[in-house]
């Protein structure tokens, strides 16, 4: 930058100033007290004489304040002027060296377009002077306005807007700020062109990127719980595969009570008698329509199903209910303490899956005898789930690998290893943690916690 | 000649039901609500006497398997006749081989369960009298 000229310095004049006054004002002095001093002694002066010393006194005090009340002030005011005027040429210098230097093109275009100005780099760009052309027909290549152009707006000074435009200066990608100004004492519009071809190049490149990326996750994301719901399936006929017998016996059950009242209808003369047995054939024929209900639901493929509100205390008596179909005697009690615990955001059976595996695996550490506590309740901001048996518990060496998939301690009958693995799974698959406590020969228990569902905007 | 059955099963519709099925048949029922009170019918001091026994499996307190192992070993005499709603064979041949006369499952007719409880007291007759163990 130019070196800025130092404006002169007030002080200086006021010392200069006062050192005039002093000395003119002592001359005078000096002057009238030589002619009181030499007028005894003198022969008596003309008064030519007498007027021409008063005059030269009078102007040598006049003198001072003429030139301190007009002739300086003009002289300063003129200097200060040359000094803004400097000023000015240099800024005015400074602003254009800057101008030319940026590496984007700018001009500047009245109301209609039309170029008033052009930077040297955007003189260079179009490789041509275009002043007095619209702008349009020297950046775009169809010669069009842009459609967002900012001058079909009234030009609003200090205002900034940016417009993304394609298909500038040979098929390149601008951003063209525009700012509403004066220039020449008339509205006009200083656009800045930056050039992001490039930019804009590698952010699609990029874009790419991150959607293919994208795919591939949701991809393997896909084919991961595709493997893990025909494992889940695997387990679920696994599952009731050991609990046919059951399943037959709750059915049987009520079927066989169906048929002898219906036998009972068929030998019966009293209408009455044959009401009372109708009504108890609907009721066991309602009672096995809910267990079929309550199974077919359980064996459908989870992938079938939607996440939905999910009753946790619902799906754990669903799962009790069904895994006590499988018991051969009713000598393990059943201790339930549920609380009114939060639903949960998740696929139903899914969560029955949870609960059906966890209470399986007690009932069957305790071998016909024991007790079995179901607890449930919110712990903070949690719904928590405590199941505790009373069976042969765990290993201490085993106690590590009760997740891993295909790890069992049961008979080959009893399952392949996959129950708490998809129960971790599952569990997991919600944000949700499971825990796992066990003594030998005390009993184990396990804890599900999830975390509590986020209100929906209906609440 | 009137002969009684001693029905062994804990829920009561069931028992209802066999009792139906075996209404105006010369088989008179005496039930039971589960396997411990099942034995404690034949093992009072003034127990009865029953020709036949039809056992559940699924039940409270006593459940059946140990219940017929009880009554064959207690009371070889009386045929025991399991039904049940487990259509399970390994439950079935262990039954066998404990040696119950019939394994049932339900829903069976009532024509049927006439017939297998007639011919196991009859049978039965054929190798020696009803009763308390000797």
């Amino acid at each position: 930058m130019a070196d800025i000229i130092a404006p002169p310095q007030e002080s200086e004049f006021h010392q200069s100033a006062v050192w005039l006054l002093v000395v003119l004002i002592g001359a005078v002095f000096l002057v009238e007290a030589l002619v009181m001093l030499f007028i005894p002694i003198l022969p008596s002066m003309s008064r030519a004489s007498t007027a021409f010393l008063d005059a030269s006194l009078l102007s040598a005090l006049i003198f001072p304040i003429f030139y301190f009340l007009i002739f300086r002030p003009l002289v300063r005011n003129i200097a200060e002027r040359r000094h803004t005027e400097e000023v000015l040429r240099e800024t005015s210098n400074f602003n254009t060296l800057l101008i030319e230097s940026l590496p984007f093109g700018m001009d500047i275009v009245d109301t209609e377009g039309r170029i008033l100005y052009m930077s040297r780099a955007m003189e260079k760009a179009v490789g041509q002077s275009a002043l007095g052309k619209k702008c349009w027909d020297i950046y775009k290549d169809d010669r069009q306005q842009c459609a967002d152009c900012l001058l079909s707006q009234p030009v609003r000074v200090g205002l900034a807007k940016s417009i993304e435009s394609t298909g500038v200066l040979g098929g390149r990608i601008f951003e063209i700020t525009h700012t509403g100004m004066m220039y020449q004492g008339k509205p006009a519009v200083l656009e800045v062109f930056y050039d992001i071809t490039e930019r804009k190049h590698i952010e699609e490149i990029l874009e790419e990127k991150v959607a293919e990326r994208t795919r591939e996750l949701r991809e393997s994301q896909a084919e991961k719980d595709r493997v893990m719901g025909q494992l889940i399936q695997a387990e679920k006929m696994a599952a009731i595969g050991t609990m046919a017998s059951g399943i037959g016996h709750e059915i049987n059950n009520p079927l066989y009570v169906i048929m002898g009242k219906a036998e009972a209808i068929r030998d019966e003369n009293d209408i009455s008698a044959c009401n009372e047995h109708a009504r108890n054939i609907i009721k066991h024929a309602k009672h096995i329509s809910a267990i079929v209900k309550n199974f077919s639901g359980y064996i459908r493929p989870t992938s079938q199903h939607e996440a939905e509100k999910t009753s946790i205390n619902e799906k754990l008596a669903e799962a009790l209910n069904m895994v006590q179909h499988s018991l051969l005697d009713d000598r393990i009690e059943i201790r339930q303490n549920l609380a009114p615990i939060q639903e949960i955001i998740a696929k139903p059976e899914e969560i029955q899956q949870v609960f059906f595996n966890v209470i399986r695996n007690g009932i069957q550490a305790m071998a016909g005898k024991g007790v079995l506590e179901i607890t449930s309740l919110n712990e903070g901001g949690h719904a928590c789930i405590r199941i505790k048996d009373t069976g042969a518990g765990i290993r201490p060496e085993h106690l590590g690998k009760i997740f891993d998939p295909f790890f069992t301690t049961k008979g080959p009958d009893e399952g392949e290893g996959l129950g708490m693995y998809i129960v971790q799974s599952i569990v997991n698959k919600y944000n949700g943690i499971v825990t796992v406590e066990s003594q030998e020969h005390k009993g184990t228990t396990v804890t599900i916690s999830f975390p509590a569902s986020k209100p929906t905007e209906e609440g | 000649m009137q002969h009684k059955i001693l029905v062994v099963d804990d829920e009561a519709e069931v028992r209802n039901t066999i009792k139906l099925q075996l209404k105006g048949t010369d088989l008179e029922v005496v039930e039971a609500a589960d396997g411990k009170k099942g034995i404690e019918k034949l093992d009072a001091e003034n127990a009865i006497t029953v020709d036949a026994i039809l056992c559940d499996v699924r039940m409270p307190n006593i459940n059946g398997i140990e219940a017929v192992a009880y009554f064959r070993r207690e009371y070889p005499s009386i045929p025991v006749i399991v039904l049940t709603g487990y259509p399970d064979v390994k439950l079935a041949v262990d039954f066998m081989k404990e040696g119950v006369v019939e394994y049932l499952v339900k829903p069976v007719e009532k024509e049927k369960l006439v017939d297998v409880v007639t011919k196991a007291i009859r049978e039965r007759s054929y190798v020696g009298g009803a009763g308390p163990k000797m």
